[in-house]
């Protein structure tokens, strides 16, 4: 179907290989997830795992079934599992290709631009300034800035939020930028085709 | 490092000493929840902390920004305990999730010196460098292991007696254990035990260990608001509840706004007020609610600070 394996290299540069690879598929990890439970099964961490042991990795990032970002992170999967899959950064890591490769959802965007502007994921704001004086509070210790963006300036994030810096950031932009076009169209029609032999 | 051999609390702890900290609230309170900085200040600082403001960065959140690249939610973290040992005071962390990011970073560094270097030569970037010096306390674990529950009774003006507590402690408090490296399955009732020094009666509940469901909300609101109300229902059916009890203030922006919406969605009326951990104990020891912002809870106090006698100034009982 596909021979990208964006996420079995991440895998492997972050030592998780063999992690993933251990599940026996017993489904202890859908039976803890409340997110199962709420959905009926439609999120599914167990499927998530084989997706990402298997050739057909891309369903996450396109069809994003089951999708990834569902996942409300109360990490009990990741303690309940007999095998000691690491799903918590499994999951994490499904989630950073996407980011990397497609586009993460609104919010999480919005961080990484507050981040990149503020050094903070949440800003203040007028009113929020005006309630710490009545409250008799401090002003909030500013960061600095610049060393935030220097730290992340090659990153995904920064990629969401900062203007690039040099020629080779330029490069990877607009690389990411075509290849994201190139997959999201991809994503319309197998979702229009799915839409059609549902029909 | 065997827990058993760590005593309950320091027994030196003199709350007539002054201790030096770094402050850590996180974006989310001194940002959006001010009043639960109010509180936090208040109490530690009556209980001899001294607290030192610092100019951290975001944390920065486990949630959304590790989402989008582990890396640099890594180097972001140690950029953090890089600026606290500047003068390595002990951090004081006043949020679930900064704790989580802030604990493990130091567990990770600590552990792992490949990694340590890695993280060493990106702060460089910056002139800066960790040392792995840094201790990091989940502001719970500073009040329970730390101070200790016989310090925090001594400050009691006014005991909560009659009201009824239900606590909900919030998941990035102790998972992932791997990752935090807290080996006391006891960890999980200190905030309970906070509060029952302070004269509380403490209520179970069925759904104690379910998450708020607040992450979900940031994909699909159906999924978040599903899981709190059966969080809500299973506080409501037991019993009479006075107030929610919270030490993290994502569970406290969720218990709060989501009660409103389970209303509307699931014809459940809750209507209970929440209290952040340090808000029930600057009730407890005396401070004039007034002082503590509480006009700026969505749900509101009114009736829980009439009904149970907080409206007069200062009730000095000892």
């Amino acid at each position: 179907m596909t021979n990208s394996s964006i996420l079995r290299e991440e895998l492997a540069k972050h030592d998780l290989t063999v992690s993933a690879s251990v599940c026996y598929n017993c489904s202890t990890c859908v039976n803890s997830c409340p997110v199962s439970r709420i959905t009926e099964g439609r999120y599914n961490p167990r499927k998530i795992i084989q997706l990402a042991n298997s050739e057909y990795e891309d369903k996450l990032y396109v069809n994003l079934e089951p999708n990834t970002w569902e996942c409300t992170m109360c990490e009990l999967c990741h303690e309940d599992c007999p095998q000691g899959v690491n799903l918590h950064e499994i999951l994490l890591l499904v989630k950073n290709v996407i980011s990397k490769e497609y586009e993460c959802p609104k919010h999480h965007l919005a961080e990484a631009e507050s981040l990149t502007e503020f050094g903070k994921a949440i800003p203040s704001s007028r009113s929020i300034e005006r309630r710490r004086e009545q409250l008799g509070l401090p002003e909030v210790k500013e960061t600095d800035v610049q060393e935030v963006c220097k730290l992340i300036q090659m990153s995904t994030i920064a990629e969401y939020g900062l203007e690039p810096q040099c020629p080779e950031m330029k490069k990877r932009l607009e690389e990411r930028k075509k290849k994201k076009a190139k997959r999201k169209k991809l994503r319309k029609e197998r979702l229009q085709k799915e839409e059609n032999d549902n029909e | 490092m065997s827990e058993q051999t760590v005593p309950e609390y320091d027994p030196d702890y003199d709350t007539d000493k002054k201790y030096d900290c770094n402050f850590f609230p996180g974006c989310t309170i001194s940002n959006r929840l001010p009043f639960i900085e109010k509180s936090s200040r208040l109490v530690f600082e009556k209980l001899g902390v001294v607290f030192h403001d610092k100019p951290f960065g975001c944390c920065p959140d486990p949630v959304g920004i590790r989402s989008i690249d582990m890396e640099s939610w890594f180097v972001l973290a140690a950029r953090n305990l890089a600026i606290a040992e500047e003068d390595n005071y002990p951090m004081i962390i006043m949020c679930n999730g900064c704790a989580e990011t802030l604990v493990s970073a130091v567990n990770e560094l600590r552990h792992d010196e490949k990694v340590l270097k890695e993280v060493n030569d990106e702060l460089k970037k910056v002139d800066r460098k960790y040392k792995t010096q840094v201790r990091v306390y989940h502001f719970v674990d500073a009040l329970y292991r730390k101070i200790g529950t016989k310090n925090i009774k001594k400050m009691v003006e006014r005991p909560l007696e009659n009201i009824n507590l239900a606590v909900h402690i919030g998941c990035h408090f102790f998972r992932p254990e791997s990752d935090l490296g807290y080996k006391n399955p006891e960890r999980k009732q200190y905030s309970q035990k906070i509060m029952e020094a302070l004269g509380a009666n403490v209520i179970d509940y069925e759904e104690k260990d379910l998450c708020c469901g607040y992450a979900a909300s940031l994909q699909d609101n159906d999924i978040s608001l599903g899981i709190l109300y059966e969080k809500l229902k299973s506080i409501k059916e037991a019993g009479d509840i006075d107030a929610i009890v919270v030490n993290c203030p994502t569970c406290f922006q969720q218990f709060e706004n989501g009660q409103r919406l389970v209303k509307r969605k699931y014809n459940l009326d809750v209507n209970i007020p929440i209290l952040y951990v340090t808000e029930a104990m600057a009730l407890a020891f005396g401070f004039d609610p007034k002082e503590l912002g509480f006009k700026y809870h969505r749900v509101k106090l009114r009736n829980f600070l009439k009904e149970k006698g907080f409206t007069e100034k200062k009730s000095k009982k000892k």
